[in-house]
């Protein structure tokens, strides 16, 4: 990192705190501070929606899932559109005709008192951990990397979001997220285009399409039934869908986002901008992966991207076969580059050469059984270690061959964006226990500036409980699988709750609340018997929330006809 | 948020799933030429 790097990044991320807090301070009452006023225009709501899921993870994995899987990772993102259509449709009128404030409001008015505070302490459950998780992630991959202190970033990438999260509450939010948005999409634009120009000269956007096409990295759409496949078109529109449904219709963090929207139309829109945008910003992302892939081709590539990876290899014992997995990795990528070139030389030629396009994937196959082998001395030097290095991938690429000042502007990227994540998250989690939990509990009458003060109170308390969940990370040995199956296990009984509700006439409060328990242990059950993966949780807890929900009403109905 | 008519809005959901078809329809294209 040169000083400009450090001028860049430093000025970007004090610009937007300062800038937050400067237009968002004052707020005079709840309805301001948890809902903006209702002031926000439709773009500002969809831009907002986008920088809440978009969190640095997206930016550090998705290229790096794409370097070594390819494009298919896009289609998880197939069943978002129609996700949003069904929101737009139901849940958007529904939550403003309540006028409430968070979305679990909806179900003390649909059902009862135990069922909103069940399906609150759920999210309030996942949600405090994920938002730890948001913090966590980028900052042990930068620590790792640039050798910062753990600890130390953690508590600054916190503490900036709590600055003006705490002063401007919602507001501050969304319009920070404006500023962020426009810093990851310029950052990842001025990347792309910078790859393609470190491409060897003759070479053009097709051939590098080409290139990544020849090594199966451009494998975009799978539509078969093959159950060991993970991304298919399939399993996106079913999967994707129901877990777009849980996210969007049911998370605090987003529906925070577009609750605060000027008008329903303006929500609406806002959503209808994210389904828009959502497939071809993913797609951009994850091609921007593709071409660090085509770039590597023509440059030295390490055989494990996770400088850590290495080290703990290099005071093993296997040291010196990992020197001579490597060297051989490094003949290998010479013998590639030559075939690259011949067959950028035919393309030119206009001729797709089938020979050595056969050439370079037995090349590449070669390459991923160097890399399986680098794993296995890995593991066995550290049996704790993640050999998985598609985190790395991208920053190791940013680290070294992007030139000065983008170097801080791409760090600025990825840390916008976990301010952004993080700021939505400790923002709902304080909106939930202020309105869920407080409020509604809380004894005899209260003014406006009391509960503002509360909310205040929470986001503090929220934002350090995230810093600490942040600090022990390191406890846990695989952070972000124990958040998504955690996510998992929970997100279905809650979207199953909602469902009922929205569609489900029939079932009253008794019949949802102990259907939401019975699924809620199932759920459980299955996880700890593993049978299924836990992506598929979310689905079958929804389900089965719905079916137990509706053969309880019909019991509880029958009992009350017999006595 | 003040209410309005949302019938306008089932022009814009039409579209965006008019507009994810297509995208999905140009990943193939794509698959096609460069796979």
């Amino acid at each position: 990192m040169q000083q400009i790097d450090w001028i860049v990044l430093s000025a970007t991320l004090l610009f937007i705190v300062v800038y937050g807090v400067w237009k968002t301070k004052g707020s005079k009452n709840v309805e301001d501070y948890i809902l903006g006023n209702n002031e926000t225009p439709w773009w500002t709501v969809g831009l907002s929606v986008m920088a809440t899921q978009a969190s640095a993870i997206t930016f550090l994995s998705t290229p790096g899932q794409a370097y070594h899987d390819g494009m298919g990772f896009v289609q998880f993102y197939f069943g978002l559109p129609l996700a949003m259509v069904v929101i737009c449709y139901t849940f958007i009128p529904i939550y403003h005709r309540l006028k409430v404030f968070t979305a679990y409001e909806y179900l003390e008015q649909r059902f009862d008192l135990k069922t909103r505070s069940l399906a609150a302490i759920l999210f309030l459950f996942q949600r405090g951990l994920g938002t730890g998780l948001t913090i966590y992630a980028p900052a042990i991959i930068l620590s790792a990397l640039l050798g910062w202190n753990l600890t130390f970033m953690n508590i600054a990438i916190g503490v900036l979001v709590i600055i003006y999260t705490f002063v401007g509450g919602t507001k501050a939010v969304n319009v920070t997220q404006k500023q962020q948005m426009f810093v990851i999409m310029s950052g990842m634009f001025i990347t792309f285009f910078l790859i393609l120009h470190l491409l060897p000269n003759d070479m053009t956007f097709s051939n590098a399409m080409h290139i990544a096409g020849a090594n199966h990295k451009m494998d975009v759409v799978d539509f078969s039934f093959d159950p060991e496949t993970r991304y298919t078109f399939w399993s996106g529109i079913t999967g994707g869908f129901f877990l777009a449904l849980s996210y969007f219709g049911t998370d605090q963090s987003q529906v925070g986002r577009y609750l605060s929207g000027k008008s329903v139309k303006e929500s609406q829109m806002g959503l209808i901008m994210n389904g828009f945008l959502k497939v071809p910003m993913q797609f951009f992302i994850l091609l921007i992966g593709v071409m660090v892939f085509v770039f590597f081709q023509f440059n030295p590539v390490p055989l494990n991207f996770n400088p850590n990876n290495k080290i703990a290899v290099e005071n093993s014992k296997y040291k010196n076969d990992y020197h001579t997995l490597e060297d051989k990795l490094d003949k290998l990528s010479e013998e590639k580059k030559e075939i690259n070139l011949l067959y950028i030389d035919h393309l030119n030629q206009n001729y797709d050469n089938p020979i050595l396009r056969k050439e370079l994937v037995a090349l590449s196959s070669k390459e991923n059984d160097l890399r399986d082998e680098a794993r296995e001395l890995i593991s066995k030097a550290d049996n704790k270690s993640e050999t998985n290095d598609k985190d790395y991938v991208f920053i190791h690429f940013i680290l070294n061959y992007l030139p000065k000042g983008l170097i801080g502007l791409l760090l600025a990227v990825i840390l916008s964006a976990a301010m952004s994540s993080t700021a939505s998250g400790i923002n709902a989690l304080a909106s939930t226990t202020a309105i869920d939990i407080y409020k509604r509990n809380v004894k005899g009458e209260k003014s406006e500036k009391h509960f503002v003060n509360a909310t205040k109170f929470f986001t503090l308390l929220w934002g350090i409980i995230a810093i600490l969940f942040a600090c022990v990370g390191t406890l846990f040995e695989n952070l972000i699988q124990l958040v998504n199956i955690i996510g998992s296990i929970f997100y279905g009984t809650v979207l199953g709750i909602f469902l009922v509700g929205f569609y489900v006439k029939y079932v009253k409060a008794k019949a949802i609340f102990w259907g939401a328990v019975m699924s809620q242990l199932t759920i459980f059950y299955i996880y700890y018997l593993d049978v299924v993966s836990f992506l598929w949780l979310n689905f079958i807890g929804a389900m089965l929330t719905i079916f137990l929900s509706l053969v309880l009403q019909i019991v509880i109905k029958k009992d009350r006809i017999t006595a | 948020m003040r209410p309005e008519n949302t019938a306008n809005w089932k022009k814009s959901y039409t579209w965006v799933l008019i507009a994810n078809t297509i995208y999905i329809m140009i990943f193939c294209l794509i698959m096609e030429m460069f796979s």
